[in-house]
């Protein structure tokens, strides 16, 4: 699933560690290492709005989105 | 388990002696019994009430190794599915007892399957019933003064509530199910 994850590219930018967007955001920093590498099968909105006003950026600046025919099967298969 | 295996033990003998009983009381303490003609529908056993001569032929008949194992046979499936469903409800109890990995949640997922399996029995046991009733019939009708003859005999009176019992009980079951997998799936939401 060819979504892609650049959070990690964002706290850098902004200098900010993984620790403290986790209690900034109330999520444990194994859920947002989880979230950094793409392996969570999805984000909640609430989540997505704490790290971007966290952040101070868009959600296109944390996710980024890979066009794949598979794509379409896999919507159909959920 | 313990119902199960009690259940199971009484079972037994009522396969290898078609008919027997057991009666306990007060005064008279507990007295088994072995009556082929309690397993007759009503009206046959009536009529071999009066006729001592009837019920000997009958006793014979039943001693044929092909009748006894086809009663042993009928007994052990309905008793069978009873002591699967005895089982399945012990086990899906001690699971929901249990605590382990996930608490409440963990625990209720792992008992659904088996409250899904005993809800699967009652059916079974209940779609069963007229049937073993009706082949119990047509295999000691032979022995009978009327002879050999078709009976089908559908009484609803225990099965039915039963059946509608158990398919609440497995659809509740599968419903939860589902409940735990959704729930499941939104817990790798972030």
């Amino acid at each position: 699933m060819p979504v892609i994850v650049n959070l990690d590219v964002m706290l850098a930018r902004r200098k900010v560690r993984s620790k403290e967007l986790a209690e900034a955001i109330g999520i444990t920093e194994s859920n947002l290492s989880l979230l950094k590498s793409g392996k969570v099968k999805g984000v909640r909105f609430s989540t997505l709005a704490a790290i971007c006003r966290y952040l101070d950026c868009q959600p296109g600046d944390i996710l980024a989105y890979d066009a794949s025919d598979d794509d379409l099967r896999a919507a159909s298969e959920d | 388990m313990r119902v199960a295996a009690l259940w199971a033990l009484a079972a037994a003998p009522q396969a290898l002696v078609p008919g027997w009983t057991l009666a306990c009381s007060d005064a008279g303490g507990c007295r088994q019994a072995a009556d082929v003609a309690t397993l007759l529908p009503e009206g046959q056993r009536s009529a071999l009430a009066g006729d001592p001569a009837a019920a000997t032929r009958l006793a014979a008949h039943v001693a044929r190794p092909a009748v006894h194992l086809g009663l042993a046979t009928l007994t052990l499936l309905e008793e069978g599915l009873l002591v699967f469903l005895f089982v399945a409800v012990g086990r899906t109890l001690r699971r929901l007892g249990a605590g382990g990995d996930g608490g409440g949640d963990g625990a209720l997922a792992r008992a659904l399957p088996w409250l899904r399996r005993g809800a699967f029995a009652a059916l079974l046991w209940s779609l069963a019933q007229p049937l073993t009733d009706s082949a119990r019939s047509i295999l000691l009708y032979s022995g009978t003064p009327g002879g050999a003859a078709w009976y089908i005999g559908i009484d609803l009176t225990i099965a039915g509530p039963a059946l509608l019992l158990a398919i609440a009980a497995y659809a509740i079951a599968w419903a939860l199910e589902a409940g735990v997998r959704a729930e499941r799936d939104l817990a790798d939401f972030v």
